[in-house]
């Protein structure tokens, strides 16, 4: 937003204040888009206040060039990204004992699954993605930015942005294909 | 249109980000394939159901406490600024070294628009020396993390991780703490895993500076390194 601007200049002038209002704006999006990464609300939490710990401390390197909220979005990636590689093992335990679903072709297939069963099947095939892949699948599906926004956000080129979707479209096709035919 | 093309169409189809005319030739693809319509299908009955990732509100009270918080870590140095435990971990520091001499080179001759003498302060105060670069390059020793290795170019990659290799990763150091068990091995396996911060802000600066300041920069990281180590 463009007074996102007026906050950090005055807050870069001394004024607390000001970042508290930046808090306000961006700790709702932040902390969501860090849970669709790291599926879990204490660590989420605990990430998105960390995320504006880091933006107050580096306030000096936001040129204005990208939105603010771009700015946030790239430490919380980043931050997430750190968090789930040095957590993978313990992403995986939790899923050991889902069960698999039960085989029934009554009705529509989606809407017969037991709520919590499927969201723990789409937990399961969101956490199954390589930690880039589950970026940018995020940053695109569920944030609905562009292939070149989230280029210039995680500093790669708007193919690699692309493959990165299709190849992570196609892994979660397979992942949640049981449920798809209605298993 | 042969299917691997469609495949790649089928979900900017889906999302409507093709060209009109685009559009049209697949529609008439999907007029004619079968193949591709089952696909389309799936990917839509994928699409719906990923639709339905609820995710939790949280309460007001969290919401209330939320500024707090940071405020709290703000004001108490967080928990990215408390190295009295690093003189612990000093094997550690040391075993990677000489990764730092190739992050260092890595840099040097970088060149760009000149940035503030603030800004290079910054980068030396709140990275705090070369913790996070160490840090960094420890962790890349395990990870597969191509964000972080994409900032180097193939030979460097293959220098670095040939000389981590060598030496002891995070991975050695964390099963050691883990067999451990003690309290102090915990604590330190907890606080090591708790400041692996990003080198990527580190970096956007460091692309930014003029050979001159990254000179500068470089030689106050070295200087910093020795006396830690």
């Amino acid at each position: 937003m463009a007074d996102d601007l007026k906050w950090v200049d005055q807050f870069r002038n001394g004024d607390e204040k000001a970042f508290n209002e930046l808090i306000h704006r961006y700790k709702k999006p932040i902390y969501y888009v860090i849970l669709r990464m790291v599926r879990n609300h204490d660590d989420a939490i605990d990430l998105a206040q960390d995320t504006f710990v880091r933006a107050y401390r580096h306030i000096q390197s936001f040129k204005g060039e990208s939105g603010f909220y771009t700015w946030l979005c790239r430490i919380a990636v980043n931050l997430s990204v750190n968090h789930i590689n040095r957590n993978k093992t313990r992403f995986w335990e939790s899923f050991e004992d889902v069960p698999k679903p039960v085989k029934t072709h009554k009705g529509n297939p989606s809407e017969s699954l037991d709520r919590e069963e499927l969201q723990t099947a789409i937990d399961k095939a969101i956490v199954s993605l390589p930690e880039k892949q589950r970026v940018i699948f995020i940053l695109r599906y569920y944030e609905e930015m562009s292939h070149q926004k989230i280029a210039n956000l995680l500093g790669k080129s708007v193919g690699t942005i692309k493959a990165g979707y299709f190849h992570a479209v196609k892994k979660l096709q397979q992942e949640l294909a049981d449920y798809e035919r209605g298993v | 249109m042969k299917k691997t093309h469609s495949e790649h169409l089928l979900i900017d189809y889906i999302e409507g980000e093709l060209s009109a005319s685009l559009k049209e030739e697949v529609d008439a693809h999907l007029g004619v394939c079968q193949q591709c319509r089952d696909e389309l299908r799936s990917l839509k009955l994928t699409f719906s159901l990923l639709e339905k990732d609820a995710l939790p509100e949280l309460d007001s009270v969290e919401w209330a406490n939320f500024v707090p918080h940071v405020r709290q870590k703000i004001e108490s140095g967080g928990r990215f600024w408390d190295w009295s435990w690093l003189p612990r971990l000093a094997p550690v520091w040391a075993s990677i070294g000489a990764a730092l001499a190739l992050f260092i080179l890595s840099f040097y001759f970088r060149s760009g628009t000149p940035i503030s003498s603030g800004e290079i302060s910054w980068i030396f105060e709140e990275s705090f020396t070369s913790m996070d670069a160490y840090e960094e390059l420890a962790y890349m020793s395990y990870s597969d993390d191509e964000i972080l290795l994409d900032f180097f170019d193939e030979s460097e990659q293959e220098a670095i991780l040939n000389s981590l290799e060598s030496t002891l990763t995070f991975d050695d150091l964390a099963d050691d703490l883990n067999q451990k068990k003690d309290a102090e091995s915990v604590f330190n396996l907890n606080e090591l895993e708790d400041v692996f911060i990003d080198m990527n802000l580190i970096i956007d600066q460091l692309d930014q500076m003029d050979e001159q300041r990254a000179e500068k920069f470089l030689l106050k990281l070295s200087e910093s390194e020795i006396e830690i180590i």
